[in-house]
């Protein structure tokens, strides 16, 4: 039986590209930087230093060949693909068509994407009065018990 | 005792109400596979803004208490540990399910949580006030190194690999620069109008522990899942309760090991119940019987996760140091409301701090009776279909964030936030030192600002920073905590080749 955590063969690409990127970033803290106040830019200066030295030594260890530590593999990219795409979604229709109606729509196809098991007439009825009377209650909570303003 | 003074406070109007509500519904949420503790108290965080700050810190306090508790219940019916804190339950709850003993390893949970909460409770309540009084004597440059601390341990011990841990926390404190400056008030790091004002803490909570939850349940069918279906045997509680009460050296041997792991800063419940478990196996007349449904399985390793989050609240609240990624949103919550960890919190929100202190005791009698009579119930909850639970997930972290300050950026940010580290948790890193750093990176900043106005008047920065008592200890107490961990690391790779090696040359 395969394990939930497994090690993956070969050097921590992952992990190279986050040095990378961590080394880039602290670049681009320091260029910034340079033109604060010596008092406003010191402690992002030495963030930034500090980025550059532990990405440095990642990229040592990844050269080295030392293995990544163990990670948890994706089984599948389609499905949360898919929902960050919903969760753009999401956000956008709550600019034009209200906060209600953008998290009905939000429920269900989060809730569709979630589901493995085929569907079936009832399951798929059974979904939509639920989804729409979860996100109802989440609503009236928010706006009513907590006053938040949904407009 | 101050603590029996407010204790009445526990017991009255609205904070009763909470702390009722919030063991069942904790339990019930902390049964759910998927739903963590430190989601739970990150997404019921906007619900404490309507709250006076005593029932806000109330309720998440027991919502932790009892969300760790209650992830016994998937622990041991599915198989899906609730929380990483119940993943020694599993290796004796699961099998005692199976040969249908699944009421009697609920029933020795809910005790053994109760009785091992008790105890992380009153260490909390015992060591807090004589730490929160040491740090009376910190100043900007100890307050500093304080939170570089509370950022290296939970990077390099509460993390699979240190660079990764550390780089992780460093991103959180730069995420923390975003905004403005906390002394000169001038704009930085803002590329787009959405980061104006800097990132907020409520929706990087959400966004880095809700999100990669819900898309980790779309991902994939529940990991472990055996679909085997539990007949619930029914049992007499207090016969449960006498044999559980019989086994004293099991209990106190997991409630102390809790105590003192939950003290470390970093090492979390699943460190608390894996330790334990080991103890328990090798002190035990038995060990043969673990791992096949030994009872004292389930009650050390259920004792010490419970006796954990008591006391990992003691360097929290006492320094601002979380001991767990739990307590690290609990810092937030707490900032949140205005309280700020350390001496003060004791002498100028003593009423605050110790109803809290009692609300939390209380809870620990509250989840082990209501976990006791709703175990019964809890098949059901296991069964509630991932498609709602991901929408419900999703509409709260959404309406959540909204809450803080109405603001759509706010959303926008938790969502990048949260795709990113469900990218990023795949490849070794965690959430808990990006929190951190996001966190404790304006108190390091506001700190070593303050240390440099001051320094010129005495020694000069560098004495002012590098030599004092208090700074040494804190200073090698950051390399010690990354030395360890490196050294840990290293000895974990080791054995794995090693046995990698074994297994290579068997075949």
């Amino acid at each position: 039986m395969k394990s939930d955590t497994e090690t993956r063969a070969g050097r921590d690409w992952p992990g190279l590209a986050a040095a990378v990127f961590c080394i880039g970033l602290a670049g681009y803290v320091l260029w910034v930087t340079e033109h604060y106040t010596r008092f406003g830019s010191i402690f992002p200066r030495t963030v930034a230093v500090v980025m550059i030295v532990v990405g440095v030594a990642l990229i040592a260890r990844v050269i080295a060949g030392l293995p990544p530590t163990p990670v948890t593999p994706i089984q599948s990219l389609w499905r949360p693909l898919a929902l960050v795409g919903v969760g753009a979604l999401w956000v956008m229709l709550i600019a034009s068509i209200g906060f209600y109606p953008a998290s009905v729509v939000g429920f269900i196809c989060a809730g569709l994407l979630a589901r493995f098991e085929p569907w079936t007439l009832r399951a798929l009825t059974g979904f939509l009065v639920i989804s729409v009377s979860v996100a109802t209650i989440g609503y009236v909570i928010f706006a009513f018990a907590l006053n938040v303003p949904f407009d | 005792m101050e603590l029996l003074t407010y204790l009445p406070e526990v017991f009255s109007g609205v904070n009763l109400v909470i702390l009722i509500l919030g063991t069942v519904v904790g339990l019930l949420l902390g049964a759910m596979p998927g739903v963590s503790p430190t989601m739970a108290v990150a997404l019921l965080i906007p619900f404490t803004f309507q709250m006076d700050a005593t029932s806000g810190l109330i309720l998440l306090g027991v919502i932790y208490a009892s969300t760790v508790a209650g992830g016994a219940v998937s622990a041991i019916l599915v198989n899906i540990p609730g929380a990483p804190a119940n993943i020694a339950t599993i290796l004796d709850g699961h099998p005692m399910a199976k040969s249908g003993r699944a009421t009697e390893a609920l029933h020795y949970c809910f005790i053994s949580s109760g009785i091992g909460g008790v105890l992380g409770v009153l260490v909390l309540i015992f060591f807090t006030p004589p730490l929160a009084e040491l740090a009376l004597r910190f100043g900007p440059s100890e307050l500093f190194w304080v939170a570089i601390l509370g950022v290296t341990v939970i990077g390099s011990l509460g993390s699979a690999s240190v660079l990764k841990g550390l780089i992780a926390g460093a991103f959180g404190i730069w995420i923390s620069l975003i905004g403005f400056n906390p002394i000169l008030g001038t704009e930085r790091f803002v590329f787009t109008s959405h980061l104006q004002g800097g990132v907020s803490i409520v929706p990087a909570l959400i966004g880095l522990f809700a999100i990669p939850q819900v898309l980790y349940m779309v991902e994939s069918a529940w990991r472990g899942q055996s679909g085997e279906e539990f007949r619930m045997e029914s049992r007499s509680i207090w016969r449960s309760v006498r044999y559980n009460l019989s086994r004293v050296r099991t209990l106190t041997l997991g409630s102390v090991v809790g105590a003192i792991v939950g003290l470390i800063p970093g090492a979390g419940g699943q460190i608390a119940g894996l330790l334990a478990y080991d103890q328990s196996k090798k002190f035990s007349k038995n060990p043969e019987n673990y791992g096949k449904g030994e009872a004292d399985g389930v009650i050390s390793s259920e004792s010490a996760n419970n006796a954990m989050v008591g006391s990992s609240l003691v360097p929290m609240l006492s320094l601002g140091i979380p001991g767990s990624p739990t307590a690290a949103v609990l810092l937030g919550g707490l900032l949140i409301q205005g309280l700020f960890p350390g001496p003060d919190l004791f002498s100028q929100h003593g009423q605050v701090v110790w109803t809290f202190l009692g609300a939390l005791l209380a809870a620990q009698i509250l989840l082990m009776v209501f976990g006791l009579y709703i175990s019964s119930l809890s098949r059901y909850v296991i069964r509630i279909p991932r498609q709602y639970m991901a929408g419900a997930v999703a509409v709260l972290a959404i309406f959540g964030t909204y809450s803080v300050q109405h603001s759509y950026s706010d959303v926008l940010v938790m969502l990048v936030l949260g795709t990113g580290m469900y990218f990023a948790m795949r490849y070794g890193f965690g959430p808990g030192p990006v929190v951190l750093g996001i966190i404790l990176g304006p108190i390091a900043e506001e700190n070593l600002l303050q240390g440099l106005i001051i320094a010129p008047a005495l020694d000069g920065p560098v004495p002012y920073f590098f030599t004092g008592t208090i700074n040494i200890v804190l200073i090698s107490l950051c390399l010690v905590s990354v030395g360890y961990s490196i050294y840990s690391e290293l000895k974990i790779r080791s054995r794995r080749r090693a046995a990698q090696s074994a297994e290579a040359s068997g075949k």
